[in-house]
């Protein structure tokens, strides 16, 4: 029997999924090591106010001056007087934080329960598996801005929220899976060879079942980085003045009537850079393992 | 005849890249006649066949070569004038034909539909025409069934309804490519008994895709080989079975007694089994008797849904009886499942139909070959693959088979590696189910000679779910038959092969295609086929539940169900008539 072309070849293969993990990566080095790129902090207003940045044209000779240890606003200075280049680099790493940390913990704590759940099927399992149900079906972004409205505008309570409205999506994803692999022969051969029946789970359906919540952990970071940033442009997330996407075009917007766009439009645009990039991967992953 | 042929193919030659997946394949098929493909897999049958309509898989070319239908070379015309040639000249019926019909449209409208598409008729008489169709290829009352929808046919039915379609334009030609494959036994000589009977009273010229020796045996004119992508011989069917037979006799495993011994090893008394919801059930067992003597070999034959699965997976303790008594080597299967198979665990195995479903895609077979051991002794990893060395040497197979993954094995190697799992912990019986199924037929003798063998070396009890009546009269001492949930006939498997003593048994051992070229299925009158398209369920009839289908009903079987009767000899049959059968058939 030949093996399926193509389903084994290098990820690397697949321009999507480098194009994906290229915006990735780019987003965790911000993160990372965004600070050492400019000498400005995200925290310090300067006593420029509303400046716009520098003409595309000027930008070789700013590198210079920048290389010899001159500040540079890039992305021009906000209402405040922030930088807007050091602030939307630093922001990659409070969303990525709360967002990577939310899809982690949902997957760790959904996952293995689905496995469960669909390779053990009892009335504790179903009743696990209804009660997901019923944490999926609330709208998301309302649910969460309840939670944090009542665990507080902490970066844990967001966490927190977000893996309560996750948590389920594994699940439900790992636990459809596992009732399909617990039909396969090889489960039954098992069963009928008298394996016991947490062996089975751990040995056939976890390794075989886990495949889908891979690809979805990739998606899921984009949704969360996406909600974080949500809920601190309505005023439900992390408090001003910690960089964050989300309230940078919050407090951009008001400004774009005034003309002054830049606040705004560099943090959206590494919203829908990063977004797109963790897409792009989950996409190209559940091509390949999803099934 | 070589000037007036319906399809003519020269120099035919596909290529995937360098690779030539047919090689200048020239071959003619006269009107009228029907003409067996016949390679084993990947030899560019079904290649081969779809080229010749002008089509090719992604990533195929048709690189040369021409291929002439009712006097036009169909390669060189534009791809407007290919497409009206495809279907009006030269028609196809593909493997799993019943995918190929629209849910959502009626038979009737689909057969108008291709009559349209090529100008066959006038508008006014395409309903005549498809009511002739429909009942060309033996569907009884063509006119309501004209009007019915897919799902409202059986599934033999609407097999037969797809031949329909393709003779819809009076095509020259069919191409038939493995058409019958994966069909029961009974619908399938249904199905290729309708192709065969319209094709020749239209004057159609069929080539007959096949791996099937029974298939090509008893409908082929002719028979040309083809291996590699080049065609080796194009000859009559005779020379070609004359050529083939000592070859296929060589393999058939010898056949044993039937074991006796005072206890049986299983003794399965009244089982029934039930599936679906509360309101809606289905009887899968119904009141089953099943004794199996230590050593025996036992085949259980019958059509799809006929329950022999689900009495398979109630003996290895998959499944607990809604009712009735088993005793399996002396343990007593409970409602509780697992306390079941605790106790029976190593002493029963099972072997499945689909051999690349039945292993972890993530083990090496070796690991998945101890597995039963393992589950149950602390064993080192070299433990492990010195047992699963030994297991792979005892069903024939190679070492380097141990450390290879499912995907790697072809199906024939993979289907014994799953025998050499289950006898990993020499168990008392196993069960195999319809394991010849999804093989081609000479892998298929391999494992069942490979059965054969395990059966006298290690006086395993078997019980052999199959349809493949060939592979039971090979391994098979004993026969049960099922059909709808109960056990009709039973007996050693000489005498029932020989003389069938239920109308069940007759029709399915009448519907066998063998490789007798001499007692063809379309020279030889078929008076006993059964009525209809297969077991029609009713719920709660009184009487025999072949009765409306049998043709030897009589007015005791409407009214009193017949019970398993012992008649003598080791035989049983579940017919008030079962002592005359004989007489009646022959008379």
């Amino acid at each position: 029997m030949i093996a399926k072309p193509g389903r084994r070849d290098g990820l690397f293969a697949d321009p999507l999924f480098i194009a994906g993990a290229a915006l990735a990566a780019l987003a965790a080095l911000s993160a990372a090591f965004g600070h050492w790129l400019t000498p400005f902090s995200p925290d310090e207003v300067t006593d420029i106010v509303s400046e716009p940045p520098p003409p595309i044209a000027d930008w070789p000779n700013l590198f210079v001056a920048a290389l010899g240890g001159e500040g540079v606003h890039w992305f021009g200075t906000d209402a405040a007087g922030f930088d807007v280049f050091a602030r939307t680099l630093a922001a990659a790493r409070t969303d990525l934080l709360i967002a990577v940390a939310a899809a982690a913990i949902s997957a760790a704590i959904g996952a293995p329960l689905g496995v469960i759940a669909g390779a053990v099927r009892t009335p504790a399992t179903e009743a696990l598996a209804r009660a997901s149900d019923v944490l999926q079906s609330f709208p998301v972004f309302i649910t969460a801005m309840v939670l944090v409205a009542l665990a507080g505008r902490s970066w844990a309570s967001i966490v927190l929220a977000m893996t309560l409205l996750y948590a389920p999506i594994f699940l439900r994803l790992t636990r459809a899976e596992a009732l399909a692999v617990s039909a396969r022969g090889y489960v039954e051969a098992a069963r009928i060879a008298g394996v016991p029946g947490w062996r089975i789970a751990l040995q056939h359906v976890a390794p075989n079942a886990l495949g889908p919540a891979l690809s979805q952990l990739s998606v899921t970071i984009g949704f969360a980085i996406l909600l974080t940033a949500g809920l601190s442009f309505v005023g439900a997330g992390v408090r001003p003045p910690t960089p964050e996407w989300g309230l940078m075009i919050a407090q951009g917007a008001g400004q774009i009537v005034l003309g002054d766009w830049w606040p705004a439009l560099f943090p959206g645009a590494a919203i829908t850079l990063t977004v797109f990039g963790f897409a792009a991967m989950g996409q190209s992953l559940e091509a390949r393992y999803g099934r | 005849m070589a000037a007036e042929a319906a399809l003519r193919a020269a120099r035919l030659t596909v290529i995937a890249g360098d690779a030539k997946i047919v090689d200048a394949a020239s071959f003619a098929l006269s009107p009228g006649e029907i003409v067996g493909l016949v390679g084993p897999s990947g030899s560019g049958k079904s290649v081969l066949a779809l080229a010749l309509l002008g089509l090719v898989r992604p990533g195929l070319r048709i690189a040369d070569g021409a291929v002439t239908v009712g006097g036009v070379d169909l390669l060189a015309a534009s791809p407007a004038a290919q497409r009206a040639l495809r279907g009006k000249q030269i028609a196809l019926i593909m493997q799993n034909a019943r995918a190929a019909l629209d849910p959502l449209a009626r038979i009737g409208a689909q057969i108008v539909r291709v009559m349209a598409a090529h100008d066959v008729g006038d508008a006014a008489d395409r309903r005549e025409r498809a009511i002739a169709l429909l009942a060309g290829v033996g569907i009884n009352d063509p006119e309501r069934r004209l009007d019915a929808y897919p799902h409202e046919l059986s599934g033999g039915m609407a097999q037969r309804a797809v031949i329909a379609i393709a003779l819809a334009s009076d095509p020259l030609v069919l191409i038939a490519d493995e058409p019958a494959t994966g069909l029961d036994v009974t619908v399938r000589a249904q199905f290729l008994d309708a192709l065969w009977r319209s094709a020749r009273a239209r004057g159609v010229s069929v080539l007959l895709a096949s791996q099937e020796p029974g298939v090509l045996a008893n409908y082929c004119d002719r028979i040309i080989s083809i291996e590699a992508g080049r065609i080796t011989q194009d000859e009559p069917v005779r020379s070609y079975f004359a050529r083939r037979a000592p070859h296929a006799q060589a393999t058939a495993p010898a056949q044993r007694a039937p074991a006796t011994a005072d206890a049986p090893l299983i003794a399965a008394r009244g089982v029934s089994k039930a599936f679906g919801s509360a309101r809606a059930r289905v009887p899968a067992v119904a009141d089953a008797d099943l004794d199996l003597f230590p050593g025996d070999s036992v085949g259980l034959i019958g059509e799809s849904g006929s329950g022999k699965s689900t009495l398979g997976r109630i003996l290895v303790g998959l499944l607990a009886p809604d009712a009735g008594d088993v005793r399996i080597d002396g343990v007593t299967l409970t409602k509780s499942n697992d306390a079941t198979r605790r106790r029976l665990r190593g002493r029963v195995q099972l072997v499945q139909q689909d051999p690349l479903d039945s292993f972890d895609p993530r083990w090496t077979l070796g690991d998945s070959i101890v597995e039963p051991i393992a589950a149950h002794e602390r064993m080192t990893r070299s433990q492990r693959r010195a047992r699963a060395l030994a297991l792979l040497d005892r069903v024939g197979l190679p070492h380097a088979l141990c450390d290879a993954y499912p995907r790697d094995a072809p199906p024939g190697q993979l289907q014994r590696a799953a025998v050499a799992r289950a006898l990993s912990t020499s168990p008392r019986f196993i069960v195999l189910d319809e394991v010849t199924a999804l093989l081609t037929p000479d892998v298929r003798r391999a494992l069942v000679a490979s059965l054969a063998r395990v059966r006298d070396e290690d006086g395993a009890t078997l019980l052999f779910i199959s349809h493949d009546l060939e592979s039971v009269r090979g391994l098979c001492a004993r026969v049960a038959v099922m059909y709808l949930g109960r056990i009709v006939e039973s007996g050693p498997a000489a005498a029932i092969f020989a003389d069938p003593r239920h109308p069940y048994t007759q029709a399915l051992l009448a519907a066998e295609l063998g490789e007798d070229v001499d007692n063809r299925r379309i020279d030889r009158p078929q008076p006993h086929d059964l009525a209809g398209d297969g077991p029609v369920r009713q719920a709660a009839a009184p009487g025999c539940a072949l009765a409306p289908r049998c043709s030897y009903v009589e007015a005791r079987c409407r009214t009193d169900a017949p019970p398993l009767r012992d008649l003598g000899a080791g035989r049983s049959s579940r017919c008030w008539r079962a002592e005359a059968l004989h007489t009646l058939r022959t008379s």
